[in-house]
C-alpha cells in the first residue's frame, strides 16, 4: 500500500485548474455575449436606417409620379436622341460623294447616267469635243482624287466609245470601306 | 414503482450534480457562447451586409431619384413638348406611310424634280414575326424605291434632299438615266419601349451634344 499520496495537494490543484476552466470560460461566454450584443444592436441600427431610406424613397417616388407625363417625355426624347445620333454617324454619304464627283465634270459635258453605292459612283458622260476628256482625265481627275477628301480608293474608266459626233466615257470611282464610328 | 424509479434516478443525477458541479457551469457557458456564435453572431454577420447593401443601393437610388425629381419639375413643358415632337418626328415609332410620302415630296419639290412612283415593303405590321427590312446599329428601316424626273444634277439634289429631312433616311442606291432616276432609300423607325421607359428612374437633362443635335433636326424639319 502506497503511503506518499498527498490527497490535499491533488485537491487543491485541481481547484485551481477548476477555477481558471471556470473564469476563462465565464470570460469568453462574456466577450461572446457583448460581441453578440454588439451586431444586435449594429443590425437593428442599419435596418432602422434601411426602413428610413425606403420611406425616403417612396415619399421620392410619389413627389415624381405627378410628373410621370414630364418624365415620360424627357425619357421617350433622350431615347429618340440616343438612337438618332447612331442612325446620323452610321448613314452613309451617296449624296455628297455625287455631288462631289460632279462638281469635277465640267459643264461642257452631258451627263447620261448616274449610278451609286455605298462602295462605287459610276457616272457616264458625253460631249463632243474630245480636248475636253484629255482635260478632264490628265488634268481635272487626278488633282480632284488628290485633294479629295472622300476617301477613293481608285477610279476606273469603265468604256470610252464614239458614237456620231459625240464621245461618251464611264468612270466609276471606288471608295475605301467606311469605318462605322 | 414508477416513483421509486424515479426517486432513485433524481438521487443519482443529485449525486454526480455534487460531484461535478465545478465542470458543469463552465460547460454551460463554453455551450451559450457556441450558441450564441452559431445562432447570433454568424447569422447577424450575413444581415448586417445584406443591410449595408440594400442601404447603398437604396442610397445611390434616393440620389437617381432626386436628380430626375430636380430635372423634372425645372422643364418647361412646351420645350419638352416640342423637343419631343421633333424627335419622334425624326424617329417614328411606327412605319408611317404618310410621313414617308410628305418627305420625298417635299424633297423632290425643294430639288425641283418629280415625284413619278414610290413603292415600298411595310413587311409585318404586328407580331413577333414581324419582318424588318434593315437594320442599323438596333434601329430598323423601312426600305422605300422611288422614282424621280428631273435633270441630272435635281437627281443628285433630291437624295441630298431625302437625306436632310425628316424623318431620317439614308439613301442606298441612286441609279439615273438623263432625266429620270430611281432611288432606294432606307427610312429608319423604332417602336418605343414602354416597358423600359416606365421602369427608368433615371431622368438626365438633355446635354449640350442633345440640344445641337436638337436644332440639326429643326432644320431639317422642312
Amino acid at each position: 500500500m502506497k503511503t506518499n499520496i498527498n490527497l490535499i495537494g491533488q485537491t487543491r490543484a485541481q481547484k485551481k485548474r477548476l477555477n481558471i476552466f471556470f473564469i476563462a470560460s465565464l470570460s469568453v461566454f462574456l466577450i461572446i455575449f457583448i460581441i453578440s450584443l454588439f451586431f444586435l444592436v449594429y443590425s437593428l441600427m442599419l435596418k432602422a436606417r434601411a426602413q428610413g431610406l425606403l420611406k425616403k424613397e417612396n415619399s421620392l417616388r410619389s413627389q415624381i409620379t405627378v410628373y410621370s407625363a414630364q418624365k415620360e417625355k424627357l425619357l421617350i426624347v433622350g431615347e429618340r436622341l440616343g438612337n438618332l445620333r447612331k442612325v446620323i454617324s452610321s448613314r452613309g454619304n451617296i449624296d455628297t460623294r455625287a455631288e462631289t464627283i460632279l462638281s469635277v465634270i465640267p459643264s461642257d459635258f452631258n451627263i447620261e447616267a448616274l449610278m451609286a453605292d455605298s462602295k462605287v459612283v459610276t457616272i457616264k458622260i458625253s460631249s463632243p469635243d474630245l480636248t475636253s476628256f484629255d482635260t478632264l482625265l490628265e488634268e481635272r481627275i487626278p488633282n480632284f482624287t488628290k485633294n479629295n477628301s472622300l476617301k477613293i480608293a481608285r477610279v476606273n474608266v469603265d468604256y470610252f466609245s464614239q458614237k456620231k459626233d459625240d464621245y461618251s466615257l464611264s468612270l466609276s470611282f471606288h471608295f475605301a470601306p467606311q469605318k462605322l464610328k | 414503482m414508477h416513483r421509486r424509479n424515479l426517486n432513485s434516478f433524481m438521487e443519482y443525477l443529485k449525486k454526480y450534480y455534487i460531484k461535478y458541479k465545478k465542470q458543469i457551469l463552465p460547460l454551460i457557458f463554453l455551450s451559450l457562447s457556441f450558441f450564441l456564435i452559431f445562432r447570433v453572431i454568424l447569422p447577424q454577420i450575413s444581415a448586417i451586409s445584406e443591410s449595408n447593401q440594400l442601404i447603398s443601393s437604396k442610397t445611390s437610388q434616393i440620389d437617381t431619384l432626386q436628380k430626375t425629381l430636380s430635372v423634372v419639375s425645372s422643364q418647361n413643358d412646351s420645350l419638352t413638348e416640342e423637343q419631343l415632337g421633333t424627335a419622334t418626328k425624326a424617329l417614328p415609332g411606327i412605319k408611317d406611310i404618310v410621313i414617308i410620302f410628305e418627305a420625298l415630296t417635299s424633297a423632290a419639290g425643294a430639288s425641283r424634280t418629280e415625284l413619278r412612283e414610290f413603292s415600298l415593303k411595310v413587311g409585318g405590321v404586328y407580331g413577333r414575326a414581324a419582318k424588318v427590312t434593315g437594320f442599323v446599329k438596333g434601329v430598323p428601316s423601312i426600305s422605300v424605291t422611288t422614282r424621280i424626273s428631273g435633270d441630272p444634277l435635281g437627281l443628285i439634289r433630291f437624295s441630298k434632299e431625302a437625306q436632310e429631312r425628316l424623318p431620317l433616311a439614308e439613301v442606298k442606291t441612286v441609279d439615273t438615266n438623263k432625266d429620270t432616276g430611281t432611288f432606294e432609300i432606307d427610312f429608319f423607325y423604332k417602336p418605343y419601349d414602354i416597358t423600359a421607359i416606365a421602369k427608368s428612374d433615371k431622368v438626365s437633362p438633355l446635354t449640350q451634344a442633345d440640344l445641337n443635335l436638337l436644332s440639326q433636326l429643326k432644320e431639317w424639319d422642312k
